[in-house]
């Protein structure tokens, strides 16, 4: 079911000078489906021991914004502890709500001129999925990362990364439509020092079923 | 058939009250939303023919444009005012053309937070529908109390229960109808659109991967039906509640005249569409309903409407 291909490594090795550099690390993946087609919106996270994450919770706070109905973007990432705001461009009003356990919480309804009071702390990792109450349709996920080593994939399905040491790591691949548990999968990563890493996943996705945005003609009472 | 002089008409506080209403929906504190329903169709039994002659059917078209204004009471309650004005015109049956304007109410309570939340949602609603020719106008109320849920993202399901009536001015007596030399004492009532009816219903709609979406009802209603007919009897007559001559045939020349009555019946109407969505806020129906209407006497009359409509949220 998933395939993972180490198409090459340590590309870069003979070109570091500073041999056991560390922090000289990148990596690179590419995620397709299960046509070939490049999985967009997927989050990359490099799982560091606790001893090391330390050195990379530096990040800020994000802003997840609510644009013609719709949150912009529908995928993101912040690292555990940081803040997320949430601006509402539009001219009308919006409800946020997360029924996600790691961080359950609900802002009333709230406008353009109302939004600067409205952010939210994201303490515990994992992913919160955010709504609309009053605009069912309105879907977003906030991947709440353990470090700042994560990312997410283009449309033409690439993640890169670096800045992280070498040594033997786990890598964490997310998606909301990822046929794993919790849409996820973990697999086994090894970084060696002042290599690059090149990495494909073909990943299965499942179908999605959203909520209808477009109209219907309403049922008109018959006499 | 020819089309007749149009005394279809609005008095000015009606406009008043459905323009007033849609000039101050945009300031109200709240959400708008405008719609706009533009359809095609057929109707297989316009005037409710009982037999093959007076079943007579047309194409039509409707365009009706609407605007609401949702205003949220509290995390759970919201109540949305909306107003809508409308227009239907038969190809083959002009005297059915009919303006429509309206105001409504719908309170709705969410149990919760979220799409599949449950709600309770009470309605009412007051439009004024205008022929040409006032023994077809009405004035209509309805009440309506039903129960949602979204079980899935793609699976919800609608039950409930709705009153209407129906009230149309008073009208002149009727020469046509005082030449059959019945007797006073059995006179029916010329308002033909003078009546009150009560329906139960239950609503299921369900998304494909695609955004397609099937949806499926039922509704039994208790109320009236106004038939047309050329050649009236003293047993129809008799069980009529109203009796008029249809200003939807006036313009007939030769032949016999018309005439409508109302019956009490009883109405198994199914229907069914496919929404198709072609653009974020725009999607094209395709639907359909049945309509078994059962009348004292044993009197059945049917009637099926198709329509493709284009359904725009601005």
């Amino acid at each position: 079911m998933v395939k993972a291909k180490l198409l090459s490594c340590m590309l870069a090795m003979g070109l570091c000078l500073l041999a056991g550099n560390s922090f000289g690390q990148s990596l690179t993946v590419l995620l397709l489906d299960q046509n070939s087609e490049p999985i967009e919106n997927a989050v990359v996270e490099v799982l560091l021991p606790d001893d090391l994450k330390a050195g990379y919770q530096s990040s800020g706070g994000i802003a997840v914004d609510q644009v013609d109905k719709e949150f912009v973007p529908r995928v993101s990432i912040v690292v555990a502890g940081n803040q997320v705001s949430f601006p509402n461009s539009d001219d009308i009003l919006h409800h946020v709500y997360s029924f996600s356990p790691i961080n359950t919480f609900n802002i009333p309804l709230y406008g353009k001129e109302d939004q600067a009071q409205f952010s939210q702390e994201f303490a515990q990792s994992g992913v919160v999925e955010i709504g609309c109450n009053i605009h069912d349709w309105m879907l977003a996920y906030i991947y709440v990362a353990e470090t700042n080593l994560s990312s997410i994939s283009n449309s033409e399905g690439m993640v890169s990364l670096s800045g992280f040491p070498a040594g033997s790591f786990q890598l964490k691949l997310w998606h909301p439509r990822l046929a794993e548990t919790d849409n996820s999968l973990v697999v086994d990563l090894e970084l060696i020092a002042g290599g690059q890493t090149e990495l494909e996943f073909s990943l299965e996705l499942q179908r999605e079923r959203r909520i209808r945005r477009a109209p219907s003609s309403s049922k008109k009472r018959y006499r | 058939m020819a089309s007749q002089k149009t005394t279809m008409s609005f008095k000015p506080f009606q406009v008043a009250l459905a323009l007033g209403t849609f000039s101050w929906l945009p300031n109200a504190i709240g959400n708008e939303n405008y719609s706009l329903n533009l359809s095609l169709g057929e109707e297989s039994n316009v005037p409710r023919g009982l037999d093959d002659f007076h079943t007579l059917g047309s194409l039509f078209s409707k365009v009706e444009l609407s605007a609401g204004k949702l205003v949220q009471l509290g995390l759970n309650n919201s109540v949305l005012f909306s107003t809508s004005l409308g227009y239907s015109q038969f190809a083959e049956l002009r005297g059915f053309d009919n303006a429509e304007i309206g105001v409504g109410a719908a309170f709705r309570r969410k149990f919760g937070f979220g799409a599949n939340a449950p709600s309770l949602n009470i309605s009412t609603s007051y439009s004024i529908s205008r022929f040409e020719g006032a023994a077809r106008d009405a004035n209509s109320g309805v009440a309506e109390l039903s129960l949602s849920r979204r079980f899935e993202s793609g699976f919800s399901v609608n039950v409930g229960v709705d009153y209407q009536r129906n009230k149309t001015d008073l009208l002149p007596e009727d020469p046509l109808v005082t030449a059959f030399g019945y007797d006073p004492v059995i006179r029916a009532p010329f308002e033909l659109f003078d009546f009150d009816s009560a329906s139960v219903f239950i609503e299921g709609d369900y998304t494909f991967y695609s955004g397609w979406m099937m949806s499926a009802g039922f509704r039994r209603i208790n109320g009236a039906t106004v038939a047309s007919t050329t050649a009236p009897s003293l047993a129809t007559y008799k069980i009529s509640d109203a009796f008029y001559s249809d200003p939807a045939f006036a313009s007939e020349s030769g032949g016999n005249p018309w005439f409508a009555y109302q019956l009490a019946t009883n109405t198994d109407q199914f229907s069914t569409a496919i929404s198709i969505p072609v653009l974020k806020d725009t999607s094209i129906d395709i639907g359909a309903s049945w309509n078994d209407i059962r009348a004292p006497s044993g009197r059945d009359y049917d009637n099926t409407i198709i329509a493709v409509s284009l359904v725009h949220n601005f």
